[in-house]
């Protein structure tokens, strides 16, 4: 058993190997390229001359707005809250449309116009002032830098749980243990995390560095097919091995969500024990009451000479959601229940999960409200309009037409992976039970058993390699974002005009490798309120961004002080948003004014700042607006 | 309101560039897309799902999935894509980006110092 799960994880690892290689190849291939190419290293190395086709165009916006959350968070939500994850996420059916023809085709214009190859570039120069262009690059700096940490940290825990089987990476997780312990800072975190931490860190930063925008984009290509097939494997082995979906829709509907309970372990018969009793975090026991199986949430032990473990967390559920599969109880044990934690909503109810809102452990109104679904499909698609990163998207083609054909691809590639998600996760409510301990971990365990029980354990390597790709070819995009805007719109403008182009390249490199030694320096213990912090910065960029870059484009009136007002105004909304939400809630989060989501507000808040302040502010010069609107006929 | 005596600041209608004008023609198509879809999601999940029957064996399913999904989520989901796809082909105008304006390799403020062309 032990020598089939080693040959099973290193033909993961194998797999997972070629697929690094192969990513390592395109950017050695990208950085060649950009060697050849003599002039202009700064338009290339950010932008990679802005010539890229259809295919790049596509997969590259795909794959850079999947991130981390699509393959690990979303997957852990749709287990949990069942089918009512497909109407949270319906706002995507509208994300190619916004996403590229509100804005594309203008943004592209202006900033060949402008000669610009940064977001905060595009800005200063169509308002003409350097307070708005140092303004966004603060922005971008500060929200981009929140969003990298929480995906280096996504990115190291998938790899962890992809090679924790093999031998070889046991280890070298040793060797770390004892490299970092006694170490201030890193020295507090478990040597497993740091592993995958230092390996993903040097990985990300590597190619970054040596191949720049065009490595990021070719990667990002490469990334986007493998998610592709990731999502096409696991549809096809989710929905035969459990019997096709009408099937699983009918098996999710009988169940009731799990409670999470408090208690201990102890020996089935009442007894001493003898000798000290180590059972696993997950390992399944037998209720106290008819048809419960019990789930434990953490390691339990049992001491010798003791009757039962510490108290720690279980998860209790009704033996119909283990119908579909074999679960193998450990006899002998039993469990003493002290506390129950019924859901706020959906307790004891058959049904939940296939209807709205959902059910939800604290959410008395369920999940999904309706005024919430609709915040959701306003969202998806003019936040992510509104992010740095997705707009840089819309300044590489050279031609409307692939402008339009990758309109085409994204719509086909975003349809099919969202739905294919949700039904692939209903399935896993059946196939997998029990995976409320460790929801964050249904995806890679999920691709684990279904590939395991077909026979084709290094398939799980092809298919861990989607949610690994979703966060490598985000991070990437967010490190070039963030570095360009540090050499470009901060030395090279406001600190030395005149660097030759050998420093700007030798700062380049070094500051893209800077920046993600400090994300790894940092995420080496991360804030535990991560998840709202990606949140908070995706919220926060797009309040920032979204109406000053959209009215810019379209408004002649506007101008650098409603510019000003219009990114202030959306930053200080987010910011007061948090802090009232704070202060009601008593933890990082949210506050949700009228059950509306703090984009709402912000953007409102934004759109009237900069009418207003370009309102009162003088007309914009002639000249400014000219160059800028007025047709061209040479 | 601070506003000028003379507009001679405005680009007029005729003089705009013609990728503006397409672009603000197909920014209204855009948005009126969002908001019949939103609608369409959101008030069929509402009729279907949400104050639908609570009763589990009386769920409809249609193509192994909860009705008020196929009708208010996978079904809207390929007529946008259709109208998506109708757009790019269709509907949007191609047009000459322009050429790049040199990018100050050499690092020149965000100032522009004139010599506009337009």
């Amino acid at each position: 058993m032990g020598d089939a799960a080693d040959s099973g994880s290193s033909a993961v690892l194998w797999t997972f190997g070629a697929y690094m290689v192969a990513v390592f190849f395109l950017a050695w291939l990208a950085g060649r390229v950009k060697e050849e190419k003599k002039e202009g290293f700064m338009s290339d190395y950010f932008l990679g001359s802005r010539g890229f086709g259809v295919w790049a165009l596509a997969l590259t916006a795909a794959a850079t707005s999947a991130s981390g959350g699509s393959f690990m968070g979303f997957p852990a939500l749709i287990y949990t809250h069942g089918w009512v994850l497909a109407l949270w996420i319906a706002g995507y059916m509208t994300v190619p449309l916004v996403a590229m023809a509100l804005m594309g085709k203008r943004l592209n214009q202006v900033a060949r116009r402008a000669g610009a190859i940064t977001i905060p570039e595009i800005l200063g120069k169509r308002f003409n002032s350097a307070a708005v262009g140092a303004t966004a690059t603060i922005m971008i700096v500060l929200f981009l830098f929140c969003y990298l940490l929480a995906q280096f940290k996504a990115g190291s825990k998938i790899l962890s749980v992809l090679l924790e089987d093999s031998p070889i990476y046991r280890s070298a997780v040793n060797g770390m243990a004892q490299l970092i312990d006694g170490v201030p800072w890193i020295g507090q975190a478990e040597p497993d995390y740091v592993l995958c931490l230092v390996v993903f860190g040097i990985a990300v930063v590597a190619y970054v560095s040596y191949g720049g925008f065009r490595a990021v984009v070719w990667t990002d290509v490469m990334q986007g097919v493998v998610m592709g097939f990731g999502v096409v494997i696991l549809l096809v082995l989710a929905l035969s091995q459990v019997g096709g979906l009408a099937n699983a829709s009918r098996q999710v509907a009988a169940m009731t969500p799990p409670e999470f309970a408090t208690g201990w372990v102890e020996l089935a018969d009442g007894a001493t024990a003898e000798e000290e009793h180590v059972l696993a975090k997950g390992t399944w026991i037998a209720g106290s009451e008819e048809g419960e199986l019990v789930r434990l949430a953490e390691r339990a032990v049992i001491p010798a000479g003791d009757k039962a473990g510490e108290p720690m967390e279980f998860l209790i559920t009704d033996s119909a959601v283990a119908e579909a599969v074999d679960i193998e109880l450990a006899e002998g044990y039993a469990v003493a229940i002290k506390e129950r934690m019924p859901h706020a909503n959906g307790a004891g109810e058959a049904g939940v999960y296939s209807r709205p809102p959902g059910p939800s452990r604290d959410k008395t109104l369920g999940y999904l409200t309706v005024a919430m679904a609709f915040c959701w499909f306003a969202f998806w698609p003019f936040g992510g309009v509104g992010q740095p990163h997705n707009m840089v998207r819309m300044m590489i083609f050279d031609k409307t037409q692939v402008l339009r054909r990758a309109l085409v691809t994204l719509a086909l590639y975003f349809g099919f992976i969202y739905l294919s998600l949700v039904i692939v996760f209903v399935c896993a409510r059946v196939l997998l039970p029990g995976m409320e301990i460790d929801a964050d971990r249904v995806m890679p365990e999920f691709a684990k058993a279904v590939t395991a029980s077909a026979g084709f354990p290094w398939l799980a390597g092809l298919v861990v390699a989607a949610p690994f790709a979703a966060v490598m070819s985000s991070v990437d995009s967010f490190l070039l974002v963030v570095s360009s805007s540090v050499v470009r719109d901060l030395y090279q403008r406001h600190i030395n005009p005149d660097a030759p182009e050998s420093r700007l390249r030798k700062l380049s490199y070094a500051v893209t490798a800077v920046v993600g030694a400090l994300a790894v320096i940092i995420a080496v213990n991360p804030p535990e309120y991560l998840q709202d912090l990606i949140v908070f910065a995706s919220e926060g960029l797009a309040a920032c961004f979204l109406m000053p870059m959209i009215l810019g484009l379209f408004w002649q009136r506007m101008t650098a002080t409603g510019a000003l007002c219009g990114m202030l105004a959306g930053a200080v909304m987010q910011a007061a948003i948090y802090v009232i939400g704070f202060y009601v809630n008593e933890k990082f989060g949210s506050y949700d004014m009228l059950g509306l989501q703090p984009f709402f507000w912000d953007v409102a808040a934004s759109t009237i700042a900069c009418i207003t302040g370009s309102l009162l502010s003088a007309p914009p010069s002639r000249e400014l607006v000219h160059k800028f609107f007025a047709r061209r006929d040479n | 309101m601070v506003e000028n005596d003379e507009q001679d600041w405005r680009v007029s209608r005729e003089d705009e560039d013609p990728l503006l004008r397409s672009s603000r023609r197909e920014m209204k198509v855009v948005l009126g897309f969002w908001v019949v879809f939103a609608l369409w999601t959101v008030l069929a999940c509402w009729w279907l799902g949400y104050r639908g029957s609570t009763d589990p064996l009386a769920m409809k399913l249609v193509m192994g999935m909860p009705s008020w999904v196929f009708w208010g989520i996978v079904v809207p989901w390929v007529v946008s894509m259709g109208f998506t796809i109708w757009f790019a082909l269709c509907f949007m105008k191609d047009h000459d980006l322009g050429s790049d304006q040199p990018s100050d390799e050499d690092g020149a403020d965000f100032i522009d110092k004139g010599n506009h062309d337009g």
